[in-house]
């Protein structure tokens, strides 16, 4: 393998380099290609923070 | 490869005349041809030793006229060549039919363009390649040079069909040929049928239409097309794999690194550790209930007397109540009390988060539904995980099911503060506990493996196409290495 090959093979380095590149950028940000099921994310609201939607205050212990 | 030709390289034509016909014809080796095929009436002549022409016998024309035509000049690997003879054979018993073009060198001697099914060789003798004067031959491998052929073809040829000059007696001779490959060379080998000691071996390599175009001055378009694979044809996926493979394989390495350098610059921590008692919620207040049944038994007015019939009656009535109040759905299963863990802190955001939870269930289910709650936006990332564990004997054989830890994993989650709700939901109303571990910074391993995947698509693909083709090639062969029941389709 030399200079030659890699330019020889220059798309399919460039594609398998973006490759890796994703894969440094989503581990480096924590980002998995999946995580667990059903998981449903809330984007968030401003004001107090709910309580349990069960009309019962949390118990912290 | 096309070069200026040497004119000087072929200093001897001469013209000579027919025995048959008399009419005069140009002969390019006037030395070297003893054989003659006149291209007026296909008579094929033989020069005697005295320089004498002599009429042999009327060999059939070919049927088509050559491509290059007799005569006519170009260097191909910075060789000059003339072309100086066509044939036109076939393999006896057989309707395979190739042509060859004798191409003549004045130093070297003759060499071969031979075409079949418009897969083109160039092949020459030992004159060219001193190697071939050491083949180790077995019958179905050789080793020339170091190189190993693999036998693709054995057959008897005959000629249908020949024009020009030659230095031996072509027409007459009768030999058994074997073609052994290892693309894109051939090894050649020419037993003499009247003398099996006599052994020649030649070695061609696959050479593109357009080479030869250029190097004679033809017109491309004039040759035929390719048809299937040529037995000696390069499979441009063969060439590319080594290639790909050695690539993919550095990326692949460089994925590794990357992760492992992850691992020592991005630890796993853990975040928080909790055990919960789980209780079964209330309907509803069985206190405040007890005391107002408690209050409206009471009939004394003096308040010595009121207090002890409210407190026997409260007592009365707490235990029953208390029991009564615990909620449970029409199925019987309990809901528990919803749980707020403490606080704890991502700093270093966006991380990947891992929640395990672990519950002692025995034969038994407990179900959580977890959620993480950003106490500065109000983010939420709410997932259900449901933990059960079963046992038992049966059939002599003890069994087990599931399992009574479960983890949950968010990716990307920010830095921030956070907590976990927890709601609880179980078969039993008394006796559930829940242990919740949150950690931060957890190994990817996924990523790295569908990386990793996605990295061996294209050596996988090519690996495939590469396969594809040799098998294809080697159909026509009667000793392929494959198995003749496959039947993988053209690719290209």
């Amino acid at each position: 393998m030399n200079l030659e090959d890699i330019k020889a093979n220059k798309i399919f380095v460039i594609i398998t380099a973006l490759i890796v590149l994703g894969f440094s950028y989503m581990s480096f940000a924590g980002i998995g290609y999946w995580q667990s099921a059903n998981v449903t994310h809330n984007a968030g609201y401003h004001g107090p923070i709910p309580h349990s939607g069960y009309g019962v205050r949390f118990y912290h212990k | 490869m096309a070069a200026t030709v040497n004119l000087a390289a072929f200093p001897f034509s001469a013209d000579v005349n027919c025995a048959h016909c008399y009419k005069p014809f140009t002969v390019y080796d006037p030395e070297g041809s003893e054989y003659y095929v006149c291209p007026h009436c296909n008579y094929y002549l033989h020069k005697s030793t005295r320089g004498n022409i002599y009429t042999l016998e009327k060999v059939p024309a070919p049927a088509n006229d050559p491509l290059i035509p007799i005569g006519a000049t170009g260097t191909i690997n910075n060789i000059p060549y003339r072309m100086i003879a066509y044939m036109e054979k076939e393999e006896v018993g057989q309707s395979f039919a190739w042509r060859e073009y004798m191409l003549y060198n004045y130093t070297k001697g003759y060499a071969f363009l031979a075409e079949y099914d418009g897969h083109w060789s160039l092949i020459a003798g030992v004159a060219y390649y001193p190697e071939l004067a050491n083949v180790e031959d077995s019958g179905t491998t050789a080793v020339s040079d170091g190189v190993e052929y693999l036998l693709f073809n054995k057959y008897t040829p005959k000629i249908t069909g020949m024009s020009g000059e030659y230095d031996w007696d072509a027409h007459e001779e009768r030999i058994t040929a074997s073609e052994l490959i290892n693309p894109p060379y051939i090894l050649v080998k020419e037993q003499n049928n009247r003398n099996r000691s006599i052994v020649d071996y030649y070695l061609g390599y696959y050479i593109e239409p357009a080479e030869i175009a250029t190097a004679f001055k033809l017109e491309l378009s004039k040759f035929p097309p390719k048809i299937g694979h040529g037995a000696n044809e390069p499979s441009r996926w063969r060439q590319r794999w080594p290639k790909v493979l050695t690539l993919s394989g550095g990326f692949a390495i460089l994925v590794i690194l990357i992760q492992i350098a992850l691992i020592f610059m991005k630890p796993e921590t853990e975040l928080m550790k909790s055990h919960f008692d789980m209780e079964p919620q209330l309907a509803y207040k069985p206190d405040s209930v007890a005391k107002a049944r408690a209050i409206s038994m009471v009939k004394a007015t003096d308040s010595m007397t009121k207090k002890r019939q409210f407190d026997s009656a409260y007592k009365a009535t707490i235990d029953s109540l208390t029991n009564s109040s615990l909620a449970s759905n029409q199925n019987g299963n309990f809901e528990m009390k919803p749980i707020r863990t403490k606080s704890f802190e991502i700093s270093n955001g966006p991380v990947p988060l891992e929640f395990e939870i672990i519950s002692p269930v025995d034969n038994n289910w407990f179900e959580a539904n977890l959620e993480l709650v950003n106490e500065k936006d109000n983010q939420t990332w709410d997932v259900g995980k449901e933990i059960d564990y079963y046992h038992g004997y049966e059939d002599g054989e003890s069994w087990t099911d599931g399992s009574v830890n479960e983890s949950v994993l968010l990716s990307g989650i920010p830095e921030g503060r956070y907590h976990l709700n927890i709601y609880g939901y179980g078969r039993s109303k008394f006796g559930n506990t829940l242990d919740v571990t949150v950690s931060e910074n957890i190994t990817l391993w996924r990523n790295v493996l569908v990386t990793l995947l996605v990295l061996s698509l294209y050596p996988l693909f090519c690996w495939f196409m590469m396969r594809r083709f040799e098998v294809n090639r080697w159909m026509n062969s009667d000793y392929t290495p494959y198995a003749k029941s496959t039947s993988e389709g053209d690719d290209e």
